[in-house]
């Protein structure tokens, strides 16, 4: 992989190819994100070579390199994009941004998400990752029975599940899961709404005002609470990356 | 506070994102890119292509100074990037900025009353 990084590189203007191509050479080494960084620097060449004012022309040669690569590139992201929650794709050469707006979350996303916290998952009692009135109204009791040492609260790691920061759907698309519990109180808007004193501990004062805490989240008014009502946009957004 | 009469454009979220993590200090690409995961609580991830090409705009414009490398970095091949005076000041003119829109949305926010559909 690194000869094909290096060959991407190659394909950037000469001064900025000398300016920063060692440096880019020794983020690839240090990075483990590998793939992304080579289509990284495919779509930085061709951003460098026709979107900069300070343009090289490519010789016949490269251009036809390049644009197999990118061809190449363009068909595996398409199928990186083939999931259950995709309704449109922006991809523009000159912000360099690709993620996924206005989107309804697949089925499956939710459903990890509701097991990443575990909060949502005790309350979601019919597993159907939506916070019904009826489910609402019996939060505290859910919320009670996730206290696993009995002392009364719930601390960020009975509320959340720490994982890795990748979580696969499908093959190809990921979605970047909260590993720290501590981060995920403040992060995540449902625990945010239910963590009163921002203290990332829920007390027993808090879980008794669950219902009432999580209604604040009801944006449309409906008594019931669904995903979009429940995690914030950045954790629907594929890749989580901003190449602006 | 933004001088009387600056007319100066918003900047784009990844410069705005560079130059705040260079406010902690001398930092080579790697690093910076470190900083935005960490300022923006790992929503905002930067990838090398993105940052060297913001980061020669910002060189030539005067908001960042590059340093070169830094004897006794256990990677030679890593230069180092400052924020001068002009991107600190670029900077705070922006947070004013941002400061006066977030105000305005509470205001806005506070008198919202959603409708029924």
């Amino acid at each position: 992989m690194r000869p094909l990084y290096r060959f991407l590189l190659r394909l950037h203007p000469p001064a900025f190819r000398e300016r920063f191509g060692q440096e880019m050479v020794s983020i690839f080494d240090h990075s483990p994100d590998r793939w992304r960084l080579i289509a990284d620097a495919a779509i930085s060449a061709t951003r460098q070579r026709y979107a900069r004012p300070s343009f090289h022309p490519l010789t016949r040669g490269e251009a036809a390199l390049l644009g197999v690569a990118m061809t190449s590139l363009s068909f595996l992201g398409f199928g990186f994009l083939v999931n259950d929650g995709v309704h449109r794709l922006n991809v523009s050469l000159r912000t360099q941004e690709t993620a996924i707006l206005d989107t309804l979350p697949g089925r499956r996303v939710v459903t990890q998400l509701f097991r990443d916290f575990r909060v949502l998952a005790a309350i979601d009692a019919n597993h159907d990752n939506v916070l019904s009135a009826a489910e609402l109204s019996q939060a505290e009791i859910a919320l009670l029975a996730l206290d696993r040492n009995h002392d009364g609260i719930l601390a960020a790691g009975e509320c959340t599940r720490t994982r890795n920061m990748k979580l696969r759907i499908g093959r190809f698309a990921e979605i970047a899961a909260v590993a720290d519990p501590m981060a995920a109180m403040s992060l995540n808007p449902a625990l945010a709404a239910l963590d009163l004193d921002r203290d990332a501990v829920l007390s027993l004062d808090e879980i008794r005002q669950a219902g009432a805490s999580l209604h604040r989240l009801d944006i449309d008014r409906d008594g019931e609470l669904v995903p979009e009502e429940l995690f914030s946009p950045a954790q629907f957004t594929l890749f989580g990356e901003a190449l602006i | 506070m933004k001088p009387p009469g600056s007319t100066q454009q918003p900047l784009s979220p990844v410069t705005l994102h560079v130059l705040l993590a260079l406010t902690s200090g001398d930092q080579h690409g790697y690093a910076i890119m470190q900083e935005v995961l960490r300022q923006s609580e790992g929503r905002y991830k930067l990838w090398p292509g993105t940052l060297y090409d913001n980061l020669q705009k910002l060189v030539r414009e005067g908001w960042v100074h590059e340093l070169g490398a830094k004897a006794g970095d256990d990677d030679p091949r890593r230069r180092y990037y400052r924020l001068t005076k002009q991107g600190a000041s670029t900077l705070a003119s922006e947070i004013d900025r941002l400061e006066a829109v977030v105000r305005e949305a509470k205001v806005q926010l506070s008198n919202f009353k959603p409708r029924r559909t």
